[in-house]
């Protein structure tokens, strides 16, 4: 009994240091707000327009950075969910009195993965918690019989536990 | 007697506390290029500039389409493009995304794509006016990735 004791004590202590070292560091780049990249193509657009739209578009809400590429005529634009993709289009075709759509780009050919990537990603974070979840479960069964054995050592001193009754009281 | 013996003493511990004064003073340490480009924001902010500018350019905005198509993706590498900037340049973060040599083993890019994509980050650090200063040395530690990235 005293053996498994040890052994989940010791057990614990491991996991736990196993989640600590599991665990990226928190960086500033964490408390970022996720963005979307995306390229506009303008149906018909002059240049010195095109720069223009890139100059109004990063002043709205949402927008992180807009640039007007000359000689692809497409405007890059990064934006955070601050504004939705419909709204964005809305305001660059008001903005450029033209029809805009979203440039679709053709993907390399070749063997796809069809796991997404998030899954991957998340792989060391589910670990991480699992691990946690475990040393503390670990540690509370552990804690439970350390208790366990102490209640019952009272118990059979009964005028110990009537002494440390009276003093909790 | 007394009285002179604490005046010394006195003027013995204005004497350190004034060495020790100017001892700080001579080891102010000078501010890494991190604080010089203005921190995360101002890195986050370059970064974004750079990704649109990546996008809209027809040379190199294919390789990206996986990338773009994918936001966890994106958001990874922004991410990942900011923390080697901000280690690169002292600041608090850690790079925790493929060496340069994995993550572009296999992809063959050229010294042509290459150019183009410093390029856009030359237009996107212009476009925040950077100094010369800041953006050679920033363009310093991004240089030598270039054999790991080129040709593999």
């Amino acid at each position: 009994m005293k053996r498994t004791r040890i052994f989940l004590f010791f057990l614990a202590i491991s996991t736990g240091f196993g989640w600590f070292s599991l665990r990226k560091p928190h960086s500033p780049t964490d408390d970022l707000p996720m963005i979307t990249v995306a390229a506009y193509e303008f149906q018909k657009i002059e240049t010195a327009r095109g720069r223009s739209v890139a100059e109004e578009a990063r002043q709205w809400p949402g927008v992180t950075a807009a640039t007007f590429n000359e000689g692809s005529q497409l405007l890059g634009v990064t934006f955070t969910g601050e504004i939705s993709e419909k709204n964005l289009l809305e305001k660059l075709g008001a903005a450029a009195a033209a029809p805009v759509a979203r440039k679709v780009f053709t993907e390399p050919m070749g063997a796809k993965c069809p796991v997404p990537t998030a899954v991957f990603a998340k792989i060391p974070i589910w670990l991480g918690w699992l691990s946690g979840l475990f040393s503390m479960l670990l540690l509370l069964t552990f804690l439970s019989k350390f208790f366990r054995k102490k209640e019952k050592s009272l118990a059979d001193r009964p005028h110990e536990s009537a002494i440390s009754n009276h003093l909790f009281i | 007697m007394r009285i002179s013996n604490s005046l010394r003493l006195a003027a013995l511990a204005f004497l350190m506390a004034s060495t020790l004064v100017f001892c700080d003073k001579d080891e102010e340490t000078p501010k890494t290029l991190y604080e010089r480009l203005g921190g995360i924001s101002a890195i986050s902010a370059v970064v974004d500039q750079f990704l649109g500018n990546v996008v809209a350019d027809n040379t190199i905005n294919a390789r990206f389409a996986a990338t773009v198509a994918d936001p966890f993706r994106t958001q990874l590498l922004r991410n990942n493009l900011i923390d080697q900037i901000c280690a690169g340049s002292g600041g608090p973060c850690q790079y925790k995304g493929k060496t340069m040599l994995e993550s572009h083993k296999g992809m063959n890019i050229t010294e042509a794509e290459f150019n183009a994509l410093v390029g856009d980050l030359v237009a996107a650090l212009d476009k925040f006016a950077v100094p010369q200063t800041e953006k050679d040395e920033l363009l310093a530690i991004l240089g030598p990735m270039k054999t790991d990235i080129v040709g593999q």
